[in-house]
């Protein structure tokens, strides 16, 4: 038997950087990230919360019946993934089914799943339609009414749609500014010099709009008022909960409804928390009670998912300390607030994908399951063991993991790729899609009736020019000048001619 | 701290904003601290007029904080050196300090809270408008 009748190489999975939603417009760089996030799995209903896939299904369920919860939080630390799982999901919920993006992400579920109900609950889900998936970023913006209004008429924008509530706040004053004849401009320019120009001139407030500043809009109703005796209807503030019921209503319901839903994703969501705790009336005020006061009304229909490093309820703020915990209390729910486990070992394991459903590898584990463990317990119990147990793993966790999970690496193999301190995520995948795809593309799965792992001396074959460079750590060279004597020994006397 | 035993490049986190409090330092001092640290020094001040049409005669950037913070990351992805020297920065603080209901306490906080640059930014500034609640370690004083 050859080891790619039983394992598969995740080809597209990457670990990337800095990941923001600003991506969405690069469409290369979209589709690679949408094609490249590894989600993790845990078949066991019970650990739903700790895995990136649970919190898809998690989202897909908020629409599938009202008494799902529909206001969700998901906690990981710096670096972990996060936002590049959020700029998945937005794409999956986003894009129709046949597009690349969204058959990227479900080839990545496949490679997590191994197919069953969550795959297929997700797909049947898809093929029902669109959301509109709205993208709030918590570390840029200053005003979260203005952050919210900017992200959404950019994507009523690209949608092609013309007539929501959202577009009308800014547009219809920008209208107005832009129609004035020479003589009304004239008398418009006097008004605001007469006041000291507080925002600029005409030319000024009409760019102001162009940004969605609506703070802008009761000046120009001034103005208005000052040409026409008269004020026009214009709504001054950014209405949260009149705007999305606006869209819930008419894009959102009735048999030729066009999307399945409004979905609204918060990145970087403890950092406006801290930002909204400084100054709470200037950084948006209750715009994001508003928001879960619309998923409370539209229940099925509206869902909210905040991304945070850390759990909210454990922070208490300088400032606003019981205001940001009222807030808090409607963010963090218990039954919706999911930590998802994230390493590197994670990654592995979802990079090489056991065909699980094949006959090929029924028979593989019958013969070789005994071998696995025994190998798994040996490098836990004796080598790994303080890492891991640090990290809550537990035996049988370890050996379904690193065990099973990332064969054909070899226990310490898949530990020492995580963990030498010149590895990273990406240099770490690299070696996965190179030299154990090609292990598993040429190699049998057993030699000489042994199991046929990738051995931890490999890494030294690999990383060979981390090794002999001392700037990465001292000890390195000497012991790596060691293993090329011992090595090029042996080759030595294998080649020489025994005659 | 002296000036000699700066070194920009240790400033850690390096992907987020860091304070040099230096009161009235002269064109060569910032050029020699530039050199040597292989920096890049940028004004603040000029990068604005660069931007904004030279037509307009207001600024209104109490309104524009958001683009500000923006520009100010994007120096960072648009600069070969590895060290960002930011100064004339207090030119924005102040527009902010006097306007009436000032954002300039949401300005500090978003710039503290500003991650992922792409270079060590390190931000010149006169030591009496550093702002009350920046990290200490994030902060040097010359």
């Amino acid at each position: 038997m050859q080891l790619h009748e039983i394992v598969r190489i995740n080809e597209t999975g990457l670990v990337a950087n800095a990941v923001s939603f600003e991506l969405m417009d690069d469409p290369d760089k979209n589709l690679r990230l949408c094609q490249g996030f590894v989600f993790n799995y845990d078949a066991d209903p019970k650990q739903i919360k700790t895995s990136t896939i649970g919190v898809l299904d998690a989202l897909r369920r908020s629409f599938h019946s009202p008494s799902e919860p529909n206001v969700h939080l998901m906690v990981q630390d710096y670096g972990k993934g996060k936002s590049h799982f959020a700029l998945a999901i937005a794409n999956f919920f986003q894009k129709p089914y046949d597009s690349a993006e969204v058959q990227g992400v479900l080839r990545q579920v496949e490679y997590a799943t191994n197919q069953g109900s969550v795959l297929e609950g997700l797909r049947s889900h898809k093929k029902r339609g669109r959301h509109l998936v709205i993208c709030l970023s918590g570390d840029k913006p200053i005003d979260l009414r203005k952050h919210f209004l900017q992200t959404l008429s950019k994507l009523l924008e690209q949608e092609g749609i013309t007539d929501a509530i959202a577009q009308h706040i800014c547009q219809r004053p920008l209208r107005f500014l832009e129609r004035l004849n020479s003589e009304q401009r004239a008398i418009a320019e006097q008004y605001l010099e007469h006041l000291g120009n507080p925002e600029g001139d005409v030319a000024a407030l009409m760019q102001l709009l162009k940004d969605d500043n609506y703070q802008i809009v009761s000046r120009v109703k001034d103005i208005f008022y000052a040409l026409h005796d008269d004020y026009p209807g214009w709504d001054t503030d950014v209405d949260v909960e009149k705007i999305l019921t606006d869209l819930v209503t008419h894009l959102c319901t009735g048999a030729e409804a066009r999307y399945q839903g409004i979905l609204i994703l918060f990145d970087e969501l403890y950092n406006y928390l801290q930002l909204w705790s400084s100054d709470p009336v200037h950084a948006g005020s209750t715009t994001l009670q508003n928001i879960t006061n619309i998923c409370a009304r539209f229940t099925g229909k509206v869902a909210l998912i905040g991304f945070a490093q850390r759990k909210l309820s454990r922070v208490i703020p300088a400032k606003n300390a019981e205001d940001f915990k009222r807030l808090v209390t409607r963010l963090e729910l218990l039954p919706s607030t999911y930590e998802p486990a994230a390493s590197l070992e994670l990654v592995l394991d979802g990079l090489l994908s056991q065909q699980d459903q094949t006959a090929a590898w029924q028979a593989f584990r019958s013969r070789w399951n005994d071998t696995l463990r025994a190998t798994s317990s040996n490098a836990f119990e004796n080598r790994t063991a303080n890492y891991y147990r640090s990290h809550n793993w537990s035996l049988q966790h370890y050996c379904d993991r690193i065990g099973v999970g990332c064969f054909p690496l070899h226990p310490l193999t898949s530990y020492l790729l995580c963990n030498l301190d010149f590895t990273q995520g990406r240099t770490a995948i690299q070696f996965v899609q190179d030299e154990v795809k090609r292990f598993i593309d040429e190699q049998p799965v057993e030699q000489d009736g042994v199991l046929n792992y990738i051995y931890p001396v490999a890494l030294v074959d690999a990383f060979e020019g981390n090794f002999s460079n001392p700037q990465v750590n001292p000890a390195y060279p000497r012991l790596f000048s060691d293993y090329s004597y011992a090595a090029n020994k042996v080759k030595t006397s294998a080649d020489a001619d025994p005659n | 701290m002296q000036l000699s035993d700066l070194r920009l490049w240790e400033a850690t986190p390096k992907d987020s904003p860091h304070l040099l409090l230096w009161d009235n330092p002269q064109p060569e001092q910032l050029r020699q601290l530039a050199w040597r640290e292989n920096a890049k020094l940028v004004s603040y001040r000029d990068e604005l007029l660069k931007r904004i049409d030279p037509q307009s005669r207001f600024l209104a950037l109490h309104h524009q904080c958001d683009r500000e913070l923006a520009a100010i990351r994007a120096l960072c992805n648009h600069t070969p050196e590895p060290i960002i020297l930011l100064q004339d920065l207090d030119c924005l603080t102040a527009y902010l300090s006097v306007q009436p209901e000032s954002p300039i306490t949401l300005f500090w906080q978003s710039l503290l809270n500003t991650r992922h640059l792409d270079r060590i930014l390190w931000i010149i500034l006169p030591s009496q408008v550093a702002p009350p609640d920046w990290h200490t370690h994030r902060l040097q004083r010359l």
